[in-house]
C-alpha cells in the first residue's frame, strides 16, 4: 500500500508541531523519520493513526483519503514504544485481540495467531502474561501483535529503544527482515540516525516540524542535502568550518583545491573518516586520542580551529596528544554548503557553485 | 523505606498509641461479640470479656426465635446494599472515566464540592430529603432510599474511579484503537478488567453503606417490613419496662457483621491479585 501525508501542519496553540509537511511512502518501502526529540516525528505518526488531528493536511492510504476516518478503521499495525501490551491478558490473547475486534472466526483466529507467533519466536510464549516476559519477548509480541491482522501499514514508534544494546541489533535486522519479506510499507520513528541508516530505504531527517532530507542513506550520508542532515547524520560529527569568522583560515585552505572564487559565503564539511593524518602539508597539532575500539577518534587543533579525524586503531595507538603532525583533507570528500540558507552547494570542474534542491529543505532550517 | 530513623523510646511510643488505637476500635466489637455467645443468664454478670460457657441460642433466638427479628431485615438490608453497590459502581465507573480522560477542570471542581458535602453528617439530610421524597413520590419507597445511599456514595466513587483510571496507560486505550476495538469493546476487554480493584472498593463502600442503613429506612419508609436489620434491632433497645436486651442485640449485630466480614476477607485477595499493572509498560 502506497501512504501520501499532504501539507500536513499541526499546531499547539501558537506553536506549529509540524509545519506543511508532504511525506510519500511507497508500497512496502520502510522509511525512516529520524530528528532531535520535539521534532514532530512522532506527531505525524499520530496523525496517520489518526489520533492526532491535523490543522491542516490530509494522509492518504492507496489515494483514498482518510483523513477523517476513525484510528480503528484504518486498519493500521502499530507498535508503541513502550509495547502497550495489555497486562491482563495472555500473550496468546493479545496478538488475537485485533482478530476478536474484527469479529474474525475464532478457529481461523487461533490458526493466524500461531502463524504469527511461529514467525516471531514467540509460540512458545503463548500462554504467559506480559509480566512474566522479558523486554525482547515484549516486543516481538508487540510486533505480532500489530502484524497477525495483515495492516495496511505498519508504523513503528522508536520500538529499540527500551531494548539493551546487542538485542537492539539483532532486533532491528529482524524487523528489517521481516518487513521485507512481508513487503509491508512501513514508517519507523526513531531518535537514533544510525538506526535509521541502517533499516531505511529512504531516510527523512525532521528537524522543527519538518522533512529537511529525505533520501537514501548512502545518498544522506554521502551527499547530505542539507548542513543540519550533514551534522545530524554520521558519528563522529562531521567537521564544518566558514569561510568568515574564527575558521576562516583553515576553511579557505581546505576548500582551496575545489573553490577557486574564494569560497565567500561558503561552509565547508569534511566526514572525520577522510582527515588523513600522517600525509599531506597541513601542519596540526594532536590535543586528544579517543578509542573507540576499531577506530580511534584523534581531536587535532590548526591554529585556532579544531579538527576530528578517525583513524585506525593501530595508527591512533601512535599517537600521542601535544604531538605535531601533518594531516590532508581529501578534497574529493569535502561538502560545500551556503551559508544563509545551509543547502548543500555542488562546485563543478570550473569552479562554478550550484545550489542542490533539498526537499522542502530551506523551509525547515529557517523556520 | 523507613524515611525517618526512629529511636527506642519514639518506637515505644508510637507502638503504645498503635495499641491504644487497636484496643478502642476492637473492644466494643469483641464485647458485642462476647456476649451474643454466651448464655443470656450471664449477659451482664460476671463481667468479663471471656465468656465461661458458649452457646449458639442467641443467634438462632435472633433469627428464628419468638422475640427473633427474623431474616427478612437481613434481606432488606442485603437489597438496599447490593442495590446502592451496583448503581455506584455504575455511576462511578463512568462519571470516573470521564473525569480522568477528558480535562474537565470544571468537572473537578464541582466534584469537590459534591465530596465535601457527603462528608455532611447523613442525619443533616434527612428532612431535606424527606421533603423531597414527599414532592416527588418517592417517600415510603425502597427505591427512594436506595437512590439516596447510591447518590451519597458516587461522589468518593467517582473520586476513587477517576484515581484507578488514571493509573491505566492512555497508550493501552490508544492501543485497543488501533487493533480495530471500537468504545464498547476497549471499554469492556481493556478498561473494565483493569478497573476491578477500584470497581471492587467503590461496590463495597456502597454495600457496606446501603448494609448499614438505619435513619433514611427509619424516616423514608413507614413501612415496617421494608425496613433493615438496623431499625428492627432497635426494638430491642426501646422494649421499655424489659431494659434493653443485650444478648439478643449483640447475636443480631454479630450476624450483620458476617457479611460485611466476609466481603472484606474476599476483596483483599482480589484486590492483592488483580492489583499490578505490570508488563503493560516496559518496567
Amino acid at each position: 500500500m502506497k501512504l501520501d501525508i499532504e501539507g500536513l501542519t499541526v499546531e499547539y496553540g501558537q506553536l506549529a508541531a509540524v509545519h506543511d509537511l508532504n511525506l510519500t511512502v511507497g508500497h512496502g518501502e520502510l522509511v525512516a523519520l529520524v530528528g532531535p526529540s520535539g521534532c514532530g516525528k512522532t506527531t505525524t505518526l499520530g496523525f496517520i493513526t489518526g489520533f492526532i488531528r491535523g490543522t491542516r493536511g490530509r494522509v492518504l492510504f492507496d489515494g483514498v483519503d482518510v483523513t477523517s476516518m476513525s484510528p480503528q478503521k484504518r486498519g493500521i499495525g502499530y507498535v508503541f514504544q513502550d509495547y502497550a501490551i495489555y497486562p491482563h491478558m495472555t500473550v496468546r490473547e493479545n496478538i488475537r485481540f485485533p482478530l476478536d475486534a474484527a469479529k474474525k472466526d475464532r478457529k481461523q483466529a487461533e490458526r493466524d495467531v500461531d502463524e504469527i507467533a511461529g514467525l516471531m519466536g514467540v509460540d512458545d510464549l503463548l500462554a504467559r502474561r506480559p509480566h512474566q516476559l522479558s523486554g525482547g519477548q515484549r516486543q516481538r509480541v508487540a510486533l505480532a501483535r500489530a502484524l497477525v491482522k495483515k495492516p495496511v501499514v505498519l508504523l513503528l514508534d522508536e520500538p529499540l529503544s527500551n531494548l539493551d544494546a546487542h538485542l537492539r541489533v539483532e532486533v532491528r535486522a529482524e524487523i528489517r527482515r521481516l518487513q521485507l519479506d512481508l513487503k509491508m510499507t512501513t514508517v519507523f520513528v526513531t531518535h537514533d540516525q544510525s538506526e535509521a541508516m541502517a533499516i531505511a530505504d529512504r531516510v527523512a531527517v525532521m528537524s522543527k516540524g519538518n522533512i529537511v532530507a529525505l533520501t537514501a542513506p548512502s545518498t544522506l550520508y554521502g551527499k547530505p542535502p542539507s548542513l543540519f542532515s550533514a551534522q545530524f547524520i554520521g558519528s563522529p560529527q562531521i567537521n564544518i568550518w566558514a569561510t568568515e569568522g574564527p575558521d576562516e583560515a583553515l576553511a579557505r585552505r581546505a576548500i582551496q583545491p575545489v573553490v577557486r572564487d574564494g569560497g565567500a559565503g561558503l561552509l565547508v564539511g569534511i566526514r572525520p573518516e577522510h582527515v588523513k593524518i600522517g600525509e599531506g602539508d597541513l601542519q596540526a597539532k594532536v590535543t586528544l586520542t579517543e578509542p573507540l575500539g576499531r577506530d580511534f577518534l584523534i581531536h587535532l587543533a590548526v591554529g585556532p580551529s579544531s579538527i576530528r579525524s578517525l583513524v585506525s586503531a593501530e595508527q591512533g595507538e601512535g599517537l600521542r596528544s601535544g604531538e605535531d603532525v601533518a594531516i590532508r583533507l581529501e578534497p574529493q570528500h569535502l561538502h560545500f554548503f551556503d551559508a544563509p540558507t545551509a543547502r548543500r552547494v555542488e562546485v563543478d570542474a570550473s569552479g562554478a557553485r550550484h545550489l542542490v534542491d533539498s526537499p522542502q529543505g530551506q523551509r525547515g532550517l529557517a523556520g | 523505606m523507613d524515611l525517618v530513623r526512629l529511636s527506642a523510646l519514639q518506637r515505644l511510643v508510637r507502638a503504645a498509641a498503635v495499641l491504644l488505637a487497636l484496643v478502642f476500635a476492637l473492644l466494643p466489637l469483641l464485647w458485642v461479640i462476647s456476649i451474643a455467645i454466651r448464655p443470656a443468664s450471664q449477659s451482664l454478670y460476671p463481667i468479663s470479656i471471656i465468656p465461661t460457657s458458649l452457646t449458639l441460642d442467641n443467634i438462632t433466638g435472633v433469627l428464628f426465635g419468638r422475640d427473633g427479628i427474623g431474616l427478612l431485615p437481613y434481606r432488606n438490608a442485603a437489597f438496599y446494599g447490593l442495590s446502592a453497590a451496583v448503581i455506584t459502581a455504575v455511576a462511578s465507573t463512568l462519571g470516573g472515566y470521564a473525569l480522568a480522560r477528558y480535562n474537565m477542570k470544571s468537572g473537578e471542581a464541582l466534584l469537590i464540592v459534591v465530596l465535601a458535602l457527603s462528608f455532611l453528617p447523613s442525619a443533616s439530610r434527612i428532612v431535606p430529603l424527606f421533603i423531597l421524597f414527599s414532592a416527588s413520590g418517592l417517600y415510603g419507597t425502597a427505591h427512594g432510599v436506595i437512590l439516596a445511599y447510591a447518590a451519597g456514595s458516587t461522589p468518593l466513587g467517582i473520586w476513587l474511579m477517576a484515581g484507578t483510571f488514571r493509573q491505566i496507560p492512555v497508550r493501552l486505550e490508544q492501543a485497543a484503537r488501533i487493533d480495530g476495538a471500537g468504545a464498547f469493546l476497549t471499554l469492556r476487554r481493556v478498561l473494565l478488567p483493569l478497573a476491578v480493584p477500584g470497581i471492587l472498593v467503590v461496590a463495597t463502600l456502597a454495600f457496606i453503606d446501603g448494609w448499614n442503613s438505619f435513619s433514611l429506612p427509619l424516616i423514608l419508609i413507614p413501612k415496617d417490613t421494608a425496613q433493615p436489620y438496623t431499625v428492627a434491632l432497635q426494638r430491642y433497645i426501646q422494649e421499655i419496662g424489659y431494659g434493653i436486651n443485650w444478648p439478643l442485640l449483640a447475636a443480631g449485630s454479630l450476624v450483620a457483621l458476617v457479611p460485611v466480614l466476609t466481603v472484606f476477607a474476599i476483596l483483599q485477595r482480589r484486590l492483592v491479585r488483580v492489583g499490578g499493572l505490570g508488563g503493560a509498560i516496559k518496567g
